[in-house]
């Protein structure tokens, strides 16, 4: 009966296409919004584990956690170096990293940082070995992979934090080399090239010999503007941000307050921000998912009413099917077959057609790709919209299946034969 | 006797259309059923088919009470022992001339005999067309083409309702031969309803209905 029930469908090929499509555009919105939320959700969650605080410049502090922790977003400014030292003094505080940044390297933002980011993360060196001395860098296993490069090699890092052709701020005169290579995290450090916090200010020319401290992390230059200038007219070492780890809760309580009274800095919890943007999303993304359901129902709809029809159009061909020996009960199922196929191919089609969508996304826009979006993750809420959208098919097939169970045989064949 | 019904009793509207019916047809006896519009010819033929339950009386198909029983047990007698053409209602209209008749033999059989279906287009000369849609076929090719999915389940009853009235007389002709040549060659007996006089010639038995009584000729 399978084979009947295609057979059926191929002979309305169109009706049954446009109703595969329309369930197939609802499934495939559905899986792109719970794709979108969950791995956006789970790769902040990642990201952002273990920070408790962002120390930065004044400003919008979801944008501080945003350029800070996920590497998505334009920087702040800057902040004193001095704050570094005057963190790692408070008893409070059981970790503080600083970062330096501004450039990058075909898209993947070199950060300015110490050793302790990495092991932060859980990196490990793969190949190779850590940065130690200036203008050595350490690539992150997806920049690796994609740009091909292999210990020993050297590249220019570019000003800004994406590469645009002919931006012509290339520091020519710094190399970095490759001294080491990650192994993969599934984090943000993937994507990153490690340095020295030093290795930025010589990029920028600035000069730190004086001031830098071992295992410290100094002032980077980005913007020339942002920079402070000494009294001599040079440029001082800053950094970009501090993320800021806990030894215990009254950490909590007392360094954001102290921070955001008593410094021109400004500190950012990222719990609390990713919420907010998840919240900001979340609108969105409820929305888009009630009218995905709305889809999908119409679909059903369209499946209701194209077997309904076909059901009384085809009364005479299921009248010979029971002349045939076919049972009600194989009539029947043969029927809702017919709205169990067409679903089951709308759900194919729209998981298909979704996770080629992320793949396509994610390598057709940075941000997207920044955020570590995967096509070839299968969520388990993927198996619901499945078992939604087939449930649908049979719920529509329900009534115009039951029909045979209404038929005259001998009025129908007496009208139809 | 392949065919046997007492005492039968049906109504239409509480007005008795038959009434205390009788009829036995012996295995390999072929029949013609004739009489005018409204004798009950195609009823009397939904009856033996189990397509209708009689108010009264036994209709026995191979020894199997057909109206004694549930309806699926009907379904299964009519899919073991009864072939049924209609005269344009002749096939599942999604499937091809070849998938017709291993449908056919899936319901009735739950096997398939591949061969029979070939002999069986071979020897009704639509063997070409094995793989045309009922709606690509001409009339004549439609209904030997019903032909072949009555006989491919080798039915022992093979129920014929005006097989030829809407052909014309070569195709009709043609028709006919090949339901009596098919259903000696694939043992079957064959009943055919009918009121066109063409066919009289060729049925040295024949059940005449004239106000729902049975007159044997």
């Amino acid at each position: 009966m399978f084979e009947l029930a295609l057979a059926y469908l191929r002979d309305r090929s169109l009706t049954t296409a446009l109703n595969i499509l329309l369930l197939g555009i609802s499934v495939a919105m559905l899986v792109l919004l719970v794709q979108f939320g969950n791995q956006l959700s789970s790769r902040l969650d990642r990201d952002a584990q273990g920070v408790d605080l962002v120390v930065g410049a004044k400003g919008s502090p979801l944008q501080l956690i945003l350029s800070s922790i996920f590497h998505i977003d334009q920087l702040t400014g800057n902040i004193p170096l001095d704050s570094l030292e005057m963190l790692r003094r408070d008893p409070a505080v059981k970790a503080a990293i600083p970062l330096a940044l501004g450039d990058n390297f075909d898209g993947y933002r070199i950060v300015g940082t110490d050793e302790s980011y990495a092991t932060f993360y859980g990196s490990e060196v793969e190949q190779g070995k850590m940065f130690e001395k200036p203008m050595e860098a350490v690539l992150g296993a997806a920049v690796a992979k994609t740009t091909g490069a292999q210990l020993g090699q050297q590249f220019i890092g570019s000003h800004g934090l994406e590469t645009e052709e002919g931006d012509g701020q290339a520091h020519d005169q710094t190399p970095f080399q490759t001294v080491g290579i990650l192994a993969p995290t599934g984090t943000v450090v993937d994507r990153l090239i490690l340095t020295s916090v030093e290795s930025v200010w010589d990029v920028h020319g600035i000069d730190h010999q004086h001031d830098h401290q071992p295992n410290a992390g100094h002032d980077h230059g980005h913007d020339t503007d942002d920079q402070v200038l000494s009294a001599r007219g040079e440029l001082q070492p800053e950094l970009t941000a501090i993320l800021v780890s806990y030894r215990n809760a009254a950490g909590a309580i007392r360094i954001p307050a102290m921070i955001n009274r008593q410094t021109e800095m400004q500190a950012a919890t990222p719990a609390v921000e990713t919420a907010r943007l998840l919240a900001l999303f979340g609108a969105g993304i409820e929305g888009a998912r009630i009218f995905a359901w709305i889809l999908a129902a119409t679909g059903g709809l369209a499946i209701f009413i194209a077997l309904l029809n076909m059901a009384r159009a085809r009364e005479g061909d299921l009248a010979l099917l029971r002349v045939m020996g076919a049972s009600k009960a194989q009539v029947f199922g043969t029927i809702l077959l017919e709205g169990l196929i067409t679903a089951a191919a709308g759900a194919t089609l729209g998981i298909a057609a979704a996770h080629a969508a992320l793949f396509v996304a994610s390598r057709s826009f940075q941000t997207l790709s920044d955020l570590g979006l995967s096509a070839t993750q299968f969520l388990p809420a993927e198996l619901g919209i499945i078992a939604a959208v087939l449930l649908i098919g049979i719920v529509a097939a329900l009534i115009p299946a039951a029909r045979i169970f209404r038929i005259n045989l001998a009025n129908t064949l007496a009208r139809t034969s | 006797m392949l065919l046997e019904i007492e005492n039968l009793q049906y109504n239409i509207n509480e007005k008795p259309l038959f009434s205390g019916f009788n009829l036995s047809i012996e295995e390999q006896k072929n029949h013609l059923l004739v009489g005018p519009s409204g004798s009950g010819k195609t009823t009397l033929i939904n009856l033996i088919c189990g397509l209708l339950s009689p108010e009264k009386g036994a209709i026995r198909v191979a020894g199997h009470d057909i109206a004694a029983l549930s309806e699926s047990g009907r379904d299964k007698i009519r899919r073991e022992h009864i072939g049924i053409v209609f005269q344009t209602l002749r096939l599942v209209s999604a499937l091809d001339l070849s998938a017709n008749l291993l449908l056919a033999q899936r319901l009735s059989r739950g096997t398939i005999d591949a061969s029979l279906i070939t002999s069986l287009l071979k020897r009704l000369g639509i063997a070409h067309r094995a793989k045309a849609k009922p709606h690509q076929m001409s009339q004549g090719e439609a209904q030997r083409a019903a032909i072949a999915r009555a006989l491919v389940t080798r039915p022992r009853l093979l129920i014929a309702d005006e097989p030829t009235s809407a052909l014309d007389e070569t195709n009709a002709r043609q028709v006919m031969d090949l339901l009596l040549e098919c259903t000696a060659d694939y043992g079957a007996t064959l009943l055919i309803a009918t009121h066109d006089d063409r066919l009289t010639p060729l049925f040295p038995n024949r059940i005449v209905l004239t106000d729902h009584m049975l007159k044997a000729a």
